[in-house]
């Protein structure tokens, strides 16, 4: 069905397979991060439900479950990436180019009114993409150093001591890094933007609206009328017919 | 002559003992000193009884002496009015000797009224041996009856004594609540000594710093041996007036087992409350070259940021070095000797390797580790510092730029 009151249209941002696996990226990162500050910092006030006699290895065994969780997570994305068509799609749009450097500068000068013309974006902005590799460093680091701290005794008797004292520092100040970076600059472009405030609400519709694609994708929406064109079908509900939309909602 | 002279000591000996025998047996004093009515007024005004039990006399240790064997001023009957106070120190020589060397006799320099003497500790006619359980001076009374003195607020005050409550944190302790259960738990003779009652400043004390291991190994005797091989012991032995004896980290009346969680020496109070007070402190580190930095990487760590939130299970200093006998890691014997660090580490990571002996521990300063590890975290605070920077920075110039474009949208302007 076509809608044609261009207003009202939604476009698809993720699917809901994405939107499950952001959650559970979210719920064990946050739970990584209270549970991993609460060693560290043991008389703080969040780590009050960790001081409770006894209740310190359920603070470990919180921090290693939500572990186990982000790391198959991340394997699951990892096979995602490779064998799913949507997957590769994806994999293509989130690929680093130089383009995205040059959207960075032009955008900055825009910001500061030293370009007249507003960058326009394809379906990953590169603040995005930064966003993506940032968590990919991160997860990398975290997960091959938090590995060698859990299962510290195959680490020893592979290791000596100083490699675990290494990991345990990397793996402090990469939590801070990625903790800062996630309330800095994922924090801003979901909520405290401006245009997004109070929430940008895609991770949990799965859709952006037709003010949203122009502010932010306007280049994916230009391609998208383009190939609605050609195939002169009318406007596409790419929710209506997501598998066949997918495609092209990413790939265009 | 000599003869002559002898005869006239016999003579005169028998003429006193004869005086004494016809003066008073216990049968006679008695007579009036059985009516428990007897009283006297004394030079205060107080009354007090002087009736003399049979029943307590006979069960006394002193129950085969004559009355005048310690009130030896009654020499006939009636008597004065007023008799001396009994002289113990006559036949209990020793004691009255080292009594009057105590705390409690003249070592203080300042007799005071409140001083006790034989008969407050001891009793008087009902004296019996320190062996009976019902004796003032028996283990398990002993508490109650220094504590006559030693648990008034009135007496600590006026005679400025420094331990405000001993007796009743001494109840507290483990030695206080054993004393209940078996007879060979420490009592407060059993550290402090009967009659020669010494302040810890005294190098003839029983409480004296030097003395301490040995008054604690006679009950502790393997502990004992096994402190006097430290390098505490050692170290205090060469003068190290710092270093520390048993009282140092198990405290004293206040001594609790181990695994009792309040006791500073229970697992998780161990580094905090034990060693830090000397191994993190900056004046005895500059004294003895010790290095206060080792205690914070000890913190630092993960066995010590999970001890601090209340992981009993984790090592603790005492884990690794041993507790009473600590010794140099250089010392073969140390648990912490290269050539048993497989077997220390083993004791809680299982399987362990060669590997674990090329682990080096609380490394600080210019050690190699230290400096890797200052190096990784220098690298991560630039890194933390720039990317985190550059977000901020560019999200303060898209938020203004935005809030511009809102505003623009909004009034046009």
């Amino acid at each position: 069905m076509a809608i044609d009151d261009y207003s009202q249209r939604r476009y698809l941002r993720w699917t809901t397979g994405e939107r499950i696996q952001h959650w559970i990226l979210a719920i064990s990162f946050f739970v990584l991060g209270i549970t991993g500050f609460a060693l560290k910092f043991p008389e703080s006030w969040w780590a009050w439900p960790f001081r409770i006699t006894g209740s310190f290895d359920l603070r470990g065994l919180l921090h290693r479950i939500a572990a186990t969780f982000y790391i198959a997570l991340s394997l699951y994305h990892l096979a995602y990436l490779v064998f799913t068509q949507r997957g590769r799609a994806q994999w293509r749009e989130l690929k680093p180019r130089l383009r995205d450097l040059l959207d960075l500068k032009s955008q900055v000068l825009y910001n500061l009114g030293w370009l007249r013309v507003r960058p326009k974006y394809g379906h990953y902005t590169y603040w995005e993409k930064m966003e993506y590799w940032a968590l990919v460093w991160g997860t990398v680091i975290m997960v091959l150093t938090g590995l060698a701290l859990w299962f510290e005794n195959i680490s020893l008797r592979i290791f000596p001591l100083w490699v675990l004292d290494v990991a345990t520092v990397i793996h402090y100040y990469e939590a801070i890094l990625a903790t800062a970076a996630i309330l800095v600059w994922h924090f801003y472009f979901v909520i405290f933007d401006p245009l997004v405030y109070p929430l940008n609400t895609s991770m949990i519709s799965g859709s952006l609206t037709q003010e949203q694609m122009e502010e932010e994708h306007a280049e994916e929406l230009e391609k998208l009328a383009e190939m609605e064109e050609e195939e002169s079908e009318g406007p596409i509900d790419l929710l209506k017919s997501e598998k066949e939309d997918v495609v092209r909602g990413v790939s265009v | 002559m000599r003869r002559c002279v002898l005869m006239f000591m016999i003579l005169m000996w028998m003429i006193g003992s004869a005086r004494l025998l016809q003066a008073q047996t216990r049968d006679e004093c008695q007579e009036c000193h059985s009516d428990p009515e007897l009283t006297t007024g004394t030079e205060s005004g107080e009354e007090i009884s002087l009736y003399v039990a049979d029943s307590l006399f006979d069960a006394s240790v002193h129950a085969d002496l004559e009355c005048i064997d310690c009130h030896a001023d009654v020499t006939e009957l009636p008597h004065d009015e007023r008799l001396k106070k009994v002289d113990c120190g006559s036949c209990h020589e020793d004691a009255a000797e080292a009594v009057a060397q105590s705390v409690h006799g003249i070592e203080l320099q300042v007799r005071s009224p409140d001083s006790p003497t034989c008969a407050d500790c001891h009793g008087t006619h009902d004296i019996l041996s320190v062996t009976d359980p019902l004796s003032r001076v028996s283990k398990a009374n002993q508490p109650k009856t220094c504590g006559r003195c030693h648990s008034d607020p009135d007496i600590i005050a006026r005679n400025k004594i420094p331990m405000v409550a001993p007796v009743a944190i001494y109840r507290g302790s483990i030695h206080g609540q054993l004393t209940q259960e078996r007879e060979d738990a420490a009592t407060c003779s059993d550290c402090h000594r009967g009659h020669l009652i010494l302040t810890p400043l005294n190098p003839k004390s029983s409480i004296f710093k030097l003395a301490i291991p040995k008054t604690c190994g006679r009950c502790h005797e393997s502990i004992y041996e096994e402190y006097e091989i430290s390098v505490h012991a050692e170290a205090l032995r060469r003068g190290a007036r710092d270093a520390p004896v048993c009282t140092d980290c198990h405290g004293e009346h206040d001594i609790l087992r181990p695994e009792n969680p309040a006791a500073p020496t229970s697992g998780f109070r161990v580094p905090i409350e034990v060693c830090s007070p000397c191994h993190a402190s900056e004046r005895l580190a500059r004294k003895y070259g010790l290095t206060p930095a080792r205690v914070k990487t000890y913190k630092d760590s993960y066995h010590g940021l999970a001890l601090r939130a209340g992981k009993a299970t984790v090592a603790n200093c005492g884990s690794c070095h041993g507790v009473h006998g600590i010794l140099p890691s250089s010392d073969p014997r140390s648990p912490i000797h290269p050539d048993n660090l497989m077997e220390t580490c083993g004791k809680c990571h299982p399987n362990p390797t060669a590997n674990f002996a090329r682990g080096r521990v609380h490394m600080v300063g210019e050690d190699t580790e230290a400096r890797i590890i200052r190096i990784v975290r220098k690298v991560y605070i630039v890194l933390i510092i720039t990317v985190i920077g550059f977000m901020v920075t560019h999200n303060v110039i898209d938020f203004v730029a935005k809030a511009k474009r809102i505003r623009l949208a909004k009034y046009g302007n």
